[in-house]
């Protein structure tokens, strides 16, 4: 008896298995529109919100017109601004952190942990020709990865980047490339145009998650690094505050120069960062005045998981006498 | 024994298990990533050596030997100096890469390592060095066997020893069934060592000149001529060549359907697989449903034109559209109503309409709507089968599109695929859509995986200066509900056009004239070319924004009087203007 059940369950497993049109548009409805609340227009052209902290992913090229502060609208929340925090020209990606007056709920979207593969589904949010100012919803385009490449330096549009043929047009620049578990893989940058003519091919591009993550972990590890322009010609930039991951600075360190060259302002320091780690650099050198005097010091660049993963090994006893605590207050009561 | 075969069964049935609760998505996703696994490694890129050609040769020698001197000069000096050589080398890499005009694609067709491309993949001229580089990029030296220019196609040979190749496809494949693009797009052999791919359905298949075409909606950049084109299965239907593409300029591919004896005999002999992958089963044939259901109300309007419109958007920039103009239709009514999108007969002398069956009809417009994009057309004809118009369907984000279109009458409809972009735009009326919307299927109907009507394609934009493009994956779709809103006034004969406004019809180059539109009142009252404006009635102007907002206050048919300089002389023109439709939101 139990083997027939078995059999005739074997035989129907196929069947089952049949992909349903309608449930693939139900799924696809709702991945659409659970990310579609994190979108933020940047300007006339598209942007994302991911992580807890309110920070927006776009292109270098979106906000390259804004010099401090960028315009975001987000459909159902309002208008705000956004500090620029770091810039990575090579690579095409910007982030920006919202400047909140008072607490608004934001959805945000995750950032990918596994890499795409050629087949993949993925989808674009954005704001193509301008057409979702109105509505400020965004528009969706369904499409596939179409490859991924991974020689360095040499590719016309990104490196490391994504190509896809879900469309991208003017104004879907910045806005995220989606994977259908609703995972942020890519900034939807740049198409491929024919015969100089704004017609659709089919080959888009995407800004690689590499040069994203090396933008945001830089975020992070200088988490609450803020700096200030200074008109001294000497001293560019200055310290606010410091921190945790960056013990070596202390607060009102005046910031000459890095690795030797002077920078503007903080956000193309912390995209220079990035692009060096990016390539394999492990550490950088700062000259800094502290309290009048010059000094050098030297930051090792790593990654927020490999600070995780030495703060893991250091806190293994902390984390265990916690659990101890709680165990006695417990047994306390 | 029997235990044991109980047991095992019982584990196989548990192991299906969680395949039953997966997403819906990630199974099809599976299918499309295996399926471009598979098909991967038979796709080349083909490529000239372009340091062999005579000529340049003695540049490339010198300039080897200039790196070479440098190169002993640099060993003496610091490390990041040869950092900064590379550096240079990957920047000339970037240049030779973003010159793109010399690298098309191939398919591997026979485990003797014989390729397939399209004629127009190569260069007339054989003196140069053709190479290949395969899966995992690797190079060979390609010799070419043959070019078939009847069929368009040439086969080339590498000497490799069992590659993995295609199994080639004789028989036609269905409009609306799913098919991989697999080529060389973007250097994607050369950087990321495995071809790209680009995914659609087909169109439609037509011959011309006795070669047959498989028309996609998939994209398609100058590199991927002459790369495989894969249906569902990861047989090869054909061979990539967009050249072909006149009007939709989608991805093209020539058929391999009647193809000479000796070049099938060069093919491998691996059969074509008889299993489709499930979910690409059931999504094609629930898009081909759909399409049949409604296809026999689909039909073509035929525009004739007799003067100039506008530029055509796409090729040539000063081509101009065609005199007839073949676009989609909807019957909406078993006596003749048909409804069409209203930039397909806006400057049309004379409407016929051809059903299904390829019967010709004079037809006569009803009323229209320029701001909705609609236009109603009545014809001479009863009994026919009109498609339903229902406010239950669901128009939602995410769901499919299927873009039913008929622009040659004695041809199949044209299917494209696509989702909703957006269930709001243009103030509600529409909904917009990824599925590619030209001026072929506008008109046409939209409709979703059951066969219902959602919409019919409309919001072609023609002006090249304009933004959305052609098939440019934002296209628009007047919703079902606003054509049964708009309907009754369009059935009392509502005429709705956009309103006229004062048009000269010229373009400046900086503060000159360069460029006198055909048929503008410019040409007719003798602007030349090279003028520049210095005064309209009078009144001096100093650049050509100043001119140009003077001359938009303007009314239609008003006098003006501008003066220009030519040959260094001022003269004075007096003009009537024209008039141009002003296209409103």
């Amino acid at each position: 008896m139990k083997s027939i059940l078995c059999v005739v369950c074997f035989l129907m497993g196929p069947f089952f298995l049949q992909a349903d049109p309608e449930k693939i548009q139900e799924e696809l409805h709702e991945v659409v529109t659970s990310t579609s609340k994190a979108f933020a227009h940047v300007g006339l052209a598209s942007g994302v919100m991911i992580g807890d902290k309110h920070y927006i992913l776009t292109n270098e090229h979106v906000v390259a017109r804004f010099k401090k502060e960028a315009p975001i609208t987000i459909n159902g929340v309002g208008r705000f601004k956004a500090k620029i925090l770091a810039i990575d020209k090579d690579g095409d990606a910007a982030l920006l952190e919202l400047i909140l007056n008072k607490e608004v709920k934001l959805s945000s979207i995750r950032l990918a942990e596994d890499k795409v593969t050629p087949g993949q589904w993925v989808f674009t949010l954005g704001n193509p020709y301008g057409v979702a100012t109105q509505t400020k919803v965004p528009s969706v385009s369904l499409g596939v990865v179409c490859s991924q490449d991974k020689e360095e330096g040499v590719h016309p549009m990104y490196d490391n980047g994504i190509q896809t043929d879900a469309s991208i047009n003017p104004g879907n620049s910045g806005g995220p490339v989606i994977n259908m578990k609703g995972e942020f893989v890519g900034i939807a940058g740049k198409h491929r145009t024919r015969f100089g003519n704004r017609c659709q091919t089919g080959s888009n591009f995407a800004v690689g998650m590499d040069v994203v993550l090396g933008l945001v972990d830089r975020a992070k590890v200088f988490d609450g690094y803020n700096v200030v322009k200074k008109l001294n010609t000497s001293v560019k930039s200055k310290i606010l505050k410091v921190g945790n991951s960056v013990s070596e600075f202390k607060k009102d360190d005046e910031i000459v120069c890095l690795d030797g060259k002077v920078f503007e302002d903080g956000k193309n320091l912390l995209g220079y960062m990035a692009r060096q780690c990016l390539h394999g650099v492990d550490s950088c050198t700062f000259e800094i005045k502290r309290a009048g005097k010059k000094m050098s010091i030297n930051i090792k660049l790593r990654t927020v998981k490999e600070i995780e993963k030495e703060e893991e090994s250091k806190g293994e006893n902390g984390e265990e006498k916690k659990v101890r605590r709680k165990k006695t207050k417990k047994k306390k009561k | 024994m029997k235990s044991s075969i109980q047991k095992i069964l019982f584990l196989l049935v548990l192991a299906l298990c969680p395949l039953l609760h997966g997403g819906e998505i990630e199974k099809i996703e599976n299918e499309y990533i295996e399926l471009a696994n598979k098909i991967s490694p038979a796709v080349v890129s083909l490529y000239y050596d372009l340091n062999k050609i005579e000529g340049k040769k003695n540049q490339v020698d010198n300039s080897e030997g200039d790196s070479g001197n440098k190169g002993k000069a640099k060993k003496v000096k610091e490390d990041k100096k040869i950092e900064k050589k590379d550096e240079t080398e990957v920047e000339n890499r970037r240049r030779s890469y973003s010159s793109y005009m010399y690298q098309k694609s191939g398919v591997i067709v026979s485990d003797q390592g014989h390729i397939l491309t399209s004629i127009n993949a190569l260069f007339k001229e054989e003196s140069m060095i053709l190479n290949a580089r395969l899966f995992g990029g690797k190079s060979y030296k390609v010799e070419i066997v043959k070019k078939y220019p009847k069929q368009k196609l040439a086969l080339l040979k590498i000497d490799i020893k069992t590659p993995k190749y295609f199994a080639v496809e004789k028989r036609l494949p269905k409009s609306g069934s799913f098919v991989m693009a697999a080529t060389d797009e973007m250097f994607a052999i050369s950087l990321s060592k495995r071809c790209a791919i680009q995914t659609g359905v087909v169109c439609q298949v037509s011959s011309v000149d006795g070669i047959t075409y498989i028309e996609t909606d998939t994209g398609s950049g100058s590199s991927s001529f002459g790369g495989a084109l894969s249906n569902a299965k990861g047989d090869l239907i054909g061979v990539i060549d967009s050249f072909c593409s006149n009007d939709r300029w989608f991805c093209t591919a020539i058929a391999l359907n009647n193809l000479p004896k000796e070049l099938t005999e060069k093919f491998g002999k691996k059969e074509v697989e008889k299993t489709l992958p499930s979910g690409l089963a059931t999504l094609t044939s629930c898009f081909q449903n759909a399409a049949d259901k409604i296809k026999d109300s689909v039909v073509t309007v035929v525009a004739e034109r007799k003067y100039w419109t506008r530029k055509k958007f796409i090729g040539d920039r000063h081509k101009q559209r065609p005199e007839s103009g073949r676009a989609s239709g909807l019957v909406i009514d078993s006596e003749g109503l048909v409804l069409t999108s209203y930039n397909n007969i806006e400057t049309a002398e004379s409407l016929d309409v051809v059903l299904a069956d390829e019967k010709k009809y004079k037809a006569e417009i009803v009323g229209f709507d320029a701001y909705q994009d609609v236009a109603l057309l009545k014809i001479k004809a009863e009994g026919l089968k009109a498609i339903s118009l229902s406010k239950d369907v669901e128009i939602k984000t995410g769901y499919f599109t299927v873009v039913v279109g008929r622009d040659q009458p004695d041809k199949e409809v044209t299917i494209a695929t696509g989702i909703v972009a957006s269930d709001s735009r243009k103030s509600g009326k529409s909904f917009e859509t990824d599925a590619p919307i030209n001026f072929a299927n506008s008109g046409g109907a939209v409709i979703d995986i059951k066969g219902q009507l959602m919409g019919m394609a409309a919001y072609v934009n023609e002006d090249p200066s304009a933004l959305q493009g052609v098939n440019s994956g934002v296209g628009f779709c007047l919703s079902v509900n606003s054509i049964i809103k708009i309907l009754p006034k369009l059935k009392k004969g509502e005429k709705k056009s956009f309103p006229l406004q004062a048009y000269l019809g010229i373009s400046f180059d900086g503060d000159v004239i360069n460029q006198i539109y055909k048929g503008s009142s410019a040409e007719k009252y003798g602007l030349k070319v090279k003028d520049k404006p210095v005064a309209i009635n009078g009144k001096k102007v100093s650049n050509n924004k100043e001119f140009t907002s003077k001359i938009k206050k303007t009314k239609v048919e008003q006098k003006v009087k501008i003066t220009v300089l030519r040959d260094g002389e001022e003269k004075e023109v007096e003009v009537v203007m024209g008039s141009k439709a002003k296209r409103g939101r």
